[in-house]
């Protein structure tokens, strides 16, 4: 049984270079998808590469809050960069999933048109996806869309259908590449935050963070809503980023009604509408509101965002009922002004790449992005040696619940901790709970152990597991029961022992 | 490995369902529990308030408990811990337990005693930020009482049922400041007893009509608004007031845990989401019988125990075969005025000679009513109140004779006796 | 003592609003109640108020860290804080049966705190539901 490397925010052991200090050939702002798709992606090579974020954990903030589908690109702007990256990415992720292990599945996507005006629209958005170079949208007249989803709304005039948008699990999918770039040799910082990035005549010298200074020629600003605080710290001033807040409902596995597919509005000059999705595990997703913001902490679900997102979506599947929700959400879409992706090495600071105005499309275009990245990187001059022993394959935490009922047996006989189920809406048993710890940039806190197992997002809501996840990390992090955190430092659960 | 009769939870259901089903016949009998001591919720619940009526004493919850647990041995009951259902086919019931692995387990009858689960902030929807220090009321009671952990300093609760107020207290003597109960009802959800000992004594304010409508703090709870609701239950436009605190518990309902009934196709009742059970406390699927919180959510434990006797009586019975098959079956139906009625449906040819005690709630607080069965027009039982409130539970019995007079479904209502019947 | 008190009767669901009148301290009039119980009930709570005290106490190499206790009787309301106070003051070592005296005659008030449920003692396998940190 192998326990916990060390109790402190980071997971991986810091290496001083020669000199005292720390150094790294690359060092990239953000572990968001983007931020870590990229840092991933550069353990291909002879790097030393180090990925350092503000969290505790890996995962972001809007990758982890959005609306968990890899898109195809159809309704991108066509001739951006983003078009090219997202179209590139989409096709990507099934070797992509089945290598890092991530739950991914093509469930395609039905746009439904329930006006007249929005059904005038539909020949344009089929032009529109065929610019993007997704050729593979087709109309469905309303009898073919509603027989493969009866749910939808009766006042159905047209639709289209999507095949290859997706759903996936967006934390596991950032988890596995951090573990996979880990395995590779990548450094991970969590609770490290970018406080300045040095430079000297022109060029990048090192990022100064709360832990430290890391010395290094070449940094990637994928600090999404940070993103323009990260760009001014080299003295670029360019742009703004404020947040889009988008609320979210997750209804409960058990609905009267359900969906197979994405089911999509068809935005009009008016509004963008709310769209139901099937998630990855079984629960319904419905939402966003588009909300423009300037503080980037607020993080409050509103009760008229929550209405809108309800009416909204029973446009298209009326059954939806805000009684059956089991949780809501939001996430902040790092809104960058002026729009676009914008993703180039400085000219005026050499060493230093942003990676910005990526939102929406941001989890999809990640992979691709990666590449892109690499590209530039290799353009600038730095010295890119495909690594040899590079091992792109990363197994996941086994899910009990997914096993037969043979192998379930074998496993709690080889570990009995995997016959003590934990979460009893999930099905997640302590075993999986200590691995999830265990293993490398391993969970830390509730909402860690929650993100990459779902104990405690169920419908009871970790009323009954949360208890007794906080025991099992108290003991597998050798802290006591009371510092165990919901996500990092200032959320501890408990205020204390009381005997 | 076949039992007679297998019980699913050693809550206070479980428990008497045991007992009942072994001192009527039943030679193999076992019980099933997840956790790894006998007693479910009641080892949590450390104040006292159960037996009264029962037992005729003022006992805490695992005192009530123990006097159940001391007789499993004496009876030969068996006793599974550390053991989750995962899946029942058939029957057969499909277990993961720590020590032997996958378990599987045949019974002849089954007693579904699972208990419920607590109502959440994700399900009713309160806007605001997802800090740390939200809790349910029974969550915090368990890391109070069974981890000896302290939730927090300065706490808000919502709900006035009674494991809110029994929470303040419990927090208060803990060297916790409660600062306020709100409930959104214009009364009071729980007994006045635990109003009067849980919040009157500790000076608790206790505020109806309002609710929260919003939560802040971006890491730890900071502070919570709380505003006055109308006639419909809708907060009152305005800013409300703001209540500092560090933490909030929520006391806002109680969910029979119907997972496993549901993948056994049980028919749930809408008003309870609960099983729809007979007098024998049998459900749609024959041999599987269902009691206590995982029927309907209870109040007083006491009446837990007398239900959960009939179920582990009815498993018994038959488990040996003892009861004939299809019956006349009248469906109980609760009139306006009652929220819901357990059981809800009576077998009428084989009644096994008992009383019949419709457990039921009304859907309002009232005084000097009528609560009455009424089958084909005819009233077959009566019952005086001088008062009713939703958040206890009342019994009307229907006698042996009483049955001889239904002739189609019973329906029950709540008559205030100002109206004519 | 007061001179006059409305006391909420606890016996019955009713819950009447009992008034008690005692100028001087002595008791002279009890309006409100719907019976005999709600009488004598209202003129205990207000002469005598009386409440059982629960909690848990630390224990020592048990499976969970703390058990639950209760006092025998009830005790003067004004002394319940104290009473919280002694109790905190105790650890106790497992295994215990119910039914273990944990403090005798309590303030002198003539109750036992008692354990209301067994501590069974952590077997060697480790399975503590967690270590305490000390």
């Amino acid at each position: 049984m192998h326990k916990a490397v060390q109790a402190g925010p980071s997971n991986s052991s810091l290496h001083p270079a020669g000199g005292g200090g720390m150094s790294a050939d690359v060092v990239v702002i953000g572990a968001g998808a983007v931020g870590t798709a990229i840092a991933r992606e550069l353990t291909r090579f002879e790097l030393e590469v180090v990925l350092i974020d503000k969290n505790e954990d890996v995962g972001g903030d809007a990758s982890k809050s959005n609306s968990a589908i890899i898109h195809t690109g159809y309704d991108a702007p066509p001739g951006t960069l983003e078009s090219r990256l997202v179209t590139a990415a989409n096709p990507m992720y099934d070797k992509l999933c089945e290598e890092l292990d991530v739950p991914f599945r093509r469930t395609g996507a039905i746009l439904a048109a329930v006006t007249g005006e929005q059904n005038e629209l539909l020949n344009g958005i089929i032009q529109k996806a065929h610019k993007n170079n997704v050729d593979d949208v087709r109309m469905l007249s309303r009898e073919q869309a509603l027989a493969l989803e009866p749910e939808i709304s009766a006042d159905l005039k047209g639709a289209l259908l999507i095949p290859r948008e997706s759903i996936i699990d967006p934390f596991l999918l950032v988890v596995a590449l951090a573990e996979n770039g880990a395995e590779n040799g990548l450094r991970v910082m969590t609770a490290t935050k970018a406080l300045g990035i040095k430079t000297e005549n022109g060029k990048v010298k090192g990022v100064l963070t709360n832990r430290g200074e890391i010395r290094t020629r070449f940094v990637i600003n994928a600090a999404g809503l940070h993103g323009d605080e990260v760009a001014a710290m080299v003295g670029l001033s360019d742009f703004k980023v404020h947040p889009r807040k988008g609320q979210f409902y997750i209804l409960d596995k058990n609905t009267p009604y359900k969906i197979e597919r994405i089911i999509l509005p068809v935005p009009t000059k008016l509004t963008k509408g709310k769209l139901a999705s099937p998630t990855i595990h079984g629960n319904i997703l419905i939402g966003p509101t588009a909300e423009d913001l300037s503080d980037k902490e607020d993080k409050a679900v509103t009760a008229q965002g929550l209405k809108e997102v309800v009416e909204g979506v029973r446009m298209l599947v009326p059954k939806v009922s805000a009684r059956d929700a089991i949780t809501q959400y939001c996430g902040l879409r790092p809104t960058r002004t002026p729009e676009g992706y914008f993703i180039e090495a400085s000219g005026e600071v050499k060493g230093y790449v942003g990676v910005t105005g990526i939102r929406s499309t941001g989890l999809t275009a990640s992979i691709a992005i990666a590449s892109y990245v690499v590209d530039i990187l290799d353009k600038a001059g730095l010295d890119m040696r495909p690594k040899k022993d590079f091992n792109p394959r990363r197994i996941g935490i086994k899910k009990f619940a997914d096993l037969s009922w043979k192998e379930r047996d074998a496993l709690i006989r080889k570990n009995p901790r995997y016959g003590h189920v934990i979460c009893r809406c999930e099905n997640v048993t302590e075993g999986e709970i200590i691995e999830a710890i265990c293993r490398p940039l391993g969970a830390r806190s509730v909402d860690a152990v929650k993100r990459r197992l779902r104990a405690g997002m169920g419908r009871c809501q970790g009323g009954f597991c949360g208890p007794r996840v906080v025991e099992i990390l108290a003991r597998e992090l050798g802290v006591p029961a009371f510092e165990i955190t919901k996500r990092g430092q200032g959320s501890r659960i408990l205020s204390g022992p009381n005997r | 490995m076949k039992y007679d009769v297998i019980v699913i939870g050693a809550g206070p259901a479980g428990l008497a369902a045991a007992i009942a089903a072994r001192e009527n016949g039943a030679q193999k009998v076992l019980i099933v529990e997840r956790d790894c001591s006998l007693g479910g919720i009641l080892q949590q619940c450390i104040h006292p308030g159960f037996g009264l009526k029962l037992f005729n004493q003022d006992l805490s919850g695992p005192e009530y408990a123990g006097r159940f647990i001391s007789e499993m041995e004496p009876k030969g009951i068996e006793v599974l811990c550390d053991t989750m259902v995962l899946e029942i086919e058939g029957n057969s019931l499909k277990c993961a337990n720590v020590r032997s692995g996958i378990v599987t387990l045949g019974f002849k009858s089954l007693v579904l005693a699972m208990g419920c689960r607590e109502r959440t902030r994700g399900a009713i929807g309160i806007p605001g930020t997802r800090p740390a220090g939200i809790f349910t009321a029974g969550t915090a009671q368990r890391f109070i009482n069974m981890q000896g952990l302290m939730v927090g300093k300065k706490i808000v609760i919502l709900g006035s049922g009674d494991i809110g107020m029994i929470m303040a207290r419990r927090l208060t003597l803990e060297g916790a400041r409660v600062e306020a109960v709100i409930e959104i009802m214009p009364y009071l959800t729980g007994l006045t007893r635990n109003r009067v000992q849980c919040l009157d004594d500790f000076g608790i304010p206790l505020y109806l009509s309002h609710t929260i409508i919003d939560i802040r703090g971006r890491d730890r709870v900071e502070g919570v608004t709380v505003a006055p609701v109308d006639g419909n239950m809708r907060p009152v436009a305005g800013p409300g007031r703001d209540i500092k605190c560090d933490t909030l518990l929520l006391s806002v309902g109680l969910i029979p845990e119907n997972e496993l009934s549901r993948k056994l196709g049980i028919e749930i009742d809408p008003l309870t989401s609960g099983p729809v059970v007979s007098q024998f406390m049998e459900t749609s699927v024959e041999a599987v019988f269902a009691c206590g919180n995982v029927v309907h959510v209870n109040d007083l434990v006491d009446n837990v125990t007398i239900e959960s006797r009939k179920a582990g009586k009815y498993a018994a019975l038959s488990a040996l075969g003892k009861i004939p098959g299809a019956s006349r079956v009248v469906p109980v139906r609760p009139l306006a005025g009652v929220r819901y009625a357990v059981p809800q449906k009576i077998a009428l040819d084989f009644h096994g000679g008992e009383k019949i005690c419709v457990s039921l709630r009304v859907a309002k607080p009232d005084r000097k009513v009528k609560i009455e069965a009424v089958s084909g027009g005819c009233v077959i039982a009566s019952l005086k109140k001088k008062i009713v409130k939703p958040g206890e539970m009342e019994t009307l019995n229907l006698a042996a004779a009483d049955l001889e007079k239904i002739t189609g479904q019973v329906e029950i209502r709540v008559q205030s006796e100002a109206s004519h019947g | 003592m007061a001179e006059e008190k409305q006391i909420t009767c606890i016996v019955c669901p009713l819950g009447c609003t009992v008034n008690v009148t005692a100028p001087g301290g002595v008791i002279q009039g009890v309006s409100g109640h719907e019976c005999k119980r709600g009488e004598k009930y209202a003129r205990d709570e207000f002469t005598w108020p009386l409440r059982v005290v629960f909690t848990t106490v630390a224990v020592e190499n048990a499976i969970l860290p703390v058990v639950p206790v209760r006092s025998n009787r009830p005790l003067p309301r004004e002394l319940v804080m104290e009473a919280m106070q002694e109790i905190r003051k105790q650890t106790l070592k497992a295994p215990l049966e119910a039914g273990h005296v944990v403090i005798r005659n309590i303030l002198a008030t003539g109750a036992d705190i008692v354990t209301t449920a067994p501590a069974k003692a952590a077997t060697p396998s480790g399975s503590k539901l967690r270590t305490n940190a000390s």
